[in-house]
């Protein structure tokens, strides 16, 4: 009994000390491990390119989003709450279903995350 | 700073299942018709009886409060905090454009009784000023002829052009300039035309009175409220379609389809009102047989409720947290409260289907009241048959437009 109490608070600290580093960008592992979902983007002359889409994503498999572009921009993945300057990568766990939108600021939709 | 540049009202609801929307679909045949012939056979929704409350000391309170509210959200909105923390755009897209739905679903024509600008137009003396003396030979009711029907149409379209369409939209200094001279506009058109004005010509009064039809608190027997004042007119067929239109050019504008013609063109604000303006005008085309009209609005009341459900449940609350945060209470909290995606669809074909089968039972009872007392109810039926038709294409159209969203 007592080992199952121990094991649960290691594994409750884990989960805590992982917690900030999720929000936090992270940018992304290279190769990508598998199961990993990437999605990738550009911003070409303030438009998406390719034209905007969406892309279906398992519901709990981490999902890296890459974006790229010809002059720095913010990105937002929203419902998740992400933003870093494109270009750059942002990776997190899909742990919310939803239709969310992945826009470079101010509103320029790049992709919709579908995640069921 | 960069959550700023979004609406509120982005909704994260995923496309309805396609086996859902099927059965959806084929019960809304069978509800139209069978209900209908076998369970409905005379009129039943006359004679009409709109209740009153019958004590009213409550009502001041209220009126007072929410007065206070708007004028305490219009001035932080000028004065407060110029980013997402600012509980400006939730109290107008959130709380009054949906919320006024539920409220007046339950108690009847409820911004009514609480319009913070009829207090304000009391609180003022404003009717003491004195108007030009009505021509000879006209009465009041010459006002709503003309021009001034399609008052409230305008304001709602005014309204829901900058919901949807207008650049910053969110940002509360411009939900606080909206707010202003929507007042402004208001109090001066009610000293031209008596406080009555409000009734017929402030867009979220009517959109109350209308959504209020459906009360069972107010009206006896219930959905009496929507064969009272029966046929309307073309102002009415008109705020109709633009509330329900711009439901509709929300769930377009937010594929991925138009996000890329607009990129792809340029110009976002003024494709975006062209877009609008076009949806609000085919709806317009369609509804605007005065005989269908009011039986169109539980219609749309269904469809807006399934379209902003979880706006509503998310969006709502955190206004309130926002608010409240101002106040300095409950610092640090968050409403991160996400409701089951399998549940919102469930509700939210719930909700379109029991719009469907009220708009239909009551199209079903004017089609009754206005036949002929010998005519057998299963040839009524017939005669009503393009109407329902309408209808039932009406609601598969909301399905199809939550499907491919």
């Amino acid at each position: 009994m007592k080992r199952t109490v121990a094991l649960v608070a290691v594994v409750l600290l884990a989960g805590c000390s992982q917690a900030p580093a999720a929000h936090a960008v992270a940018g992304c592992a290279s190769p990508a491990a598998t199961g990993t979902v990437t999605v990738t983007a550009a911003v070409l002359d303030g438009r998406a390119d390719p034209a905007p889409h969406r892309v279906s994503i398992p519901l709990g498999a981490t999902v890296q989003v890459q974006v790229t572009a010809d002059r720095v921009l913010p990105v937002h993945i929203h419902g998740y709450d992400r933003e870093y300057d494109a270009p750059g990568c942002a990776a997190f766990t899909a742990d919310r279903a939803g239709l969310f939108d992945v826009e470079a600021h101010p509103d320029t939709l790049l992709v919709q995350l579908e995640v069921r | 700073m960069s959550v700023l540049a979004h609406g509120v009202g982005q909704s994260t609801d995923l496309p309805l299942p396609l086996d859902l929307v099927l059965q959806a679909g084929a019960a809304t045949v069978v509800v139209s018709f069978l209900g209908s012939a076998f369970l409905w056979r005379r009129a039943r929704l006359s004679p009409v009886f709109e209740r009153h409350p019958r004590s009213r000391w409550w009502l001041p309170p209220l009126q007072f409060g929410t007065l206070a509210l708007s004028v305490f959200l219009v001035a932080d909105a000028f004065f407060g905090p110029r980013d997402a923390s600012n509980p400006a755009a939730h109290a107008l897209y959130v709380w009054l454009w949906v919320g006024l739905i539920p409220l007046s679903i339950v108690f009847g024509p409820a911004w009514r009784a609480l319009n913070p600008l009829r207090t304000l137009f009391r609180l003022l003396r404003l009717d003491r000023i004195r108007r030009p003396e009505p021509e000879a030979g006209s009465s009041a009711s010459a006002d709503t002829a003309g021009p001034v029907r399609w008052a409230a149409a305008a304001a709602l379209l005014a309204f829901v052009w900058l919901e949807l369409v207008a650049p910053d939209r969110a940002d509360p200094l411009v939900v606080g300039g909206f707010l202003v001279g929507y007042a402004v506009v208001q109090l001066g058109l009610a000293v031209r035309f008596g406080e009555e004005w409000f009734g017929r010509g402030d867009a979220f009064e009517v959109y109350s009175d209308l959504a209020g039809r459906l009360s069972p608190l107010r009206w006896r027997p219930w959905l009496s409220g929507l064969a009272a004042d029966h046929p309307g007119g073309l102002g009415r067929a008109a705020f109709l379609a633009i509330w329900w239109g711009s439901t509709i050019f929300d769930s377009a504008s937010g594929s991925p389809a138009w996000a890329g013609f607009v990129q792809r063109t340029g110009h976002a604000t003024w494709l975006g009102t062209a877009g609008l303006v076009a949806v609000c005008g085919l709806v317009l085309l369609g509804v605007r047989r005065p005989a269908v009209t009011n039986s169109l609005i539980p219609i749309a009341v269904g469809y807006t409720l399934a379209h902003y459900l979880t706006l509503l449940m998310v969006e709502g609350p955190r206004g309130v947290l926002l608010l409240a945060q101002q106040w300095g209470i409950a610092e640090g909290a968050a409403w991160t409260v996400g409701p089951d995606p399998q549940v919102v669809s469930v509700l939210q074909v719930t909700l379109i289907l029991a719009g469907h089968a009220l708009g239909v039972r009551s199209a079903h009872d004017l089609a009754l009241t206005d036949a002929a007392p010998d005519r057998p109810p299963l040839a009524t039926l017939a005669d009503e048959f393009p109407v329902v038709l309408f209808m039932i294409a009406c609601t598969w159209a909301g399905l199809f437009l939550l499907f491919v969203r």
